[in-house]
């Protein structure tokens, strides 16, 4: 069954329209206001769900997406509902035109943060780094960031994962590499079952990160983790420096 | 008989050089994230020179209050006698660890000035970037040790924290 028929199957959906296709990271202001004249909406959004199916192909910076353009609307139309749905090639935003009821589908999003007023990712991000911050990752002792982690997995776990790997990105690209590392550490520590789809990818960026604290962390997420995938993938690394080299080989040793 | 050197937990890849940081340096996250000192004091575990010495300070640490996800440790340990030529001041205080008879063999490095606190570094560094008296225990290897200590009785398990016990759970030896 293809995505726009079970969308459509959902009562509260009946009025949904494609109103806009992008394959851009940002929903352009255009789709937003061409909701706004053909509806004549104003306000914020009430609540929005993503909806994909098991079998989509699922870009992995369409999150980000979906993030930027919920906001985007959140600020110009009410009682609007959104729904955002996405294939490999490009991302269609529905609208409906009325209030969204409550409804029995089976996960819908609370957004952990006020949307209306907040960019809720850059918020969770900016949590994380403070923590990171206040408090560096030490071996074998909890850390903050694990509570914020799981709290905003047990509200979404679709979006959760992909804030966290857009967390762990950022802080690559802003050249945090010991908030990075930290982050990766913890990552590792809550072995959350909604992050299984994104490891891989943290862990092979880690295992070849230049930082030698980034790779170090990577090592210990496959340690803890220990599954088969992480496990090929840490051997085929080979470290330059010689005592993360012989920590990665005692790993491996531990795994097998 | 007195221990000869005394075990400090650390964490390794803050002691790497950066590019920009000469082989005669230590980097500053070295200091400020790895020696962070609390009342101006930094905590330290007596062994001998010997592999078993040191993983009694592994399971003295593995067991404190605050130790409570199983992960890996990175050990080096000190000359007594050279910290004491430096200048630095040791005091032996009762230590955060659930095996009682571990307890005595805490020490700390008290009165820390900046000074006092570079010259501490730089006796790790020594150790560090020589290589020399510097362990790694894996997540299992830490695991193992904990486990043998309950095996003796010497630890009660239900003293641990009860996140630490479940990972212990799932380890298989």
């Amino acid at each position: 069954m293809g995505e726009a028929m079970q969308l459509r199957q959902h009562r509260q959906f009946r009025e949904i329209e494609d109103i806009g296709t992008t394959t851009s990271d940002i929903m352009p202001n255009s789709v937003v206001a061409e909701v706004k004249n053909q509806y004549g909406l104003e306000g914020n959004v009430l609540q929005f769900w993503t909806s994909c199916s098991a079998n989509t192909a699922i870009r992995s910076d369409l999150p980000l997406a979906i993030n930027a353009a919920a906001q985007s609307i959140s600020s110009q139309v009410q009682n609007l509902a959104v729904i955002l749905v996405w294939s490999s090639q490009s991302v269609q935003l529905r609208a409906n035109i009325r209030p969204v009821e409550r409804t029995n589908r089976s996960e819908p999003i609370t957004l952990p943060w006020d949307i209306r007023t907040q960019d809720f990712r850059d918020q969770f991000y900016s949590q994380l780094s403070y923590e990171l911050e206040l408090e560096p990752v030490e071996d074998g002792i909890s850390h903050a960031i694990e509570r914020v982690m799981q709290e905003l997995l047990t509200k979404s776990s679709l979006i959760g994962g992909d804030w966290i790997k857009a967390s762990f990105q950022r802080l690559i690209e802003e050249n945090k590499e010991a908030a990075a590392a930290g982050l990766l550490q913890c990552i590792g520590r809550i072995k959350a079952g909604a992050l299984k789809e994104i490891i891989g990818g943290l862990v092979s960026q880690g295992l070849s990160h230049s930082s030698a604290q980034v790779r170090e962390a990577a090592i210990t997420v496959v340690e803890q983790i220990g599954d088969r995938d992480l496990t090929s993938l840490l051997r085929r690394h080979s470290d330059s420096v010689p005592w993360l080299n012989l920590y990665a080989e005692q790993v491996l040793r531990d795994l097998a | 008989m007195p221990f000869e050197r005394s075990a400090r937990k650390f964490s390794r890849a803050k002691w790497e050089r950066p590019a920009f940081i000469s082989d005669s340096e230590i980097p500053a996250d070295a200091i400020t994230v790895c020696l962070r000192t609390q009342d101006n004091k930094l905590s330290l575990w007596d062994c001998a020179d010997d592999d078993g010495s040191v993983e009694e300070a592994v399971l003295a640490l593995a067991t404190g209050s605050k130790y409570d996800s199983l992960e890996k440790m990175h050990i080096t340990t000190l000359v007594i006698a050279e910290m004491k030529s430096q200048g630095l001041s040791l005091a032996n205080t009762p230590g955060d660890t659930a095996v009682e008879d571990l307890r005595e063999r805490h020490l700390e490095v008290v009165k820390l000035t900046l000074n006092q606190l570079t010259k501490f570094a730089e006796l790790m560094a020594t150790n560090i970037y020589a290589d020399d008296h510097c362990f790694i225990f894996t997540r299992k290897d830490v695991a193992r040790i904990i486990k043998t200590a309950m095996s003796q009785q010497r630890l009660d398990g239900q003293k641990l924290n009860p996140k630490l016990l479940g990972d212990l759970s799932k380890i298989s030896m």
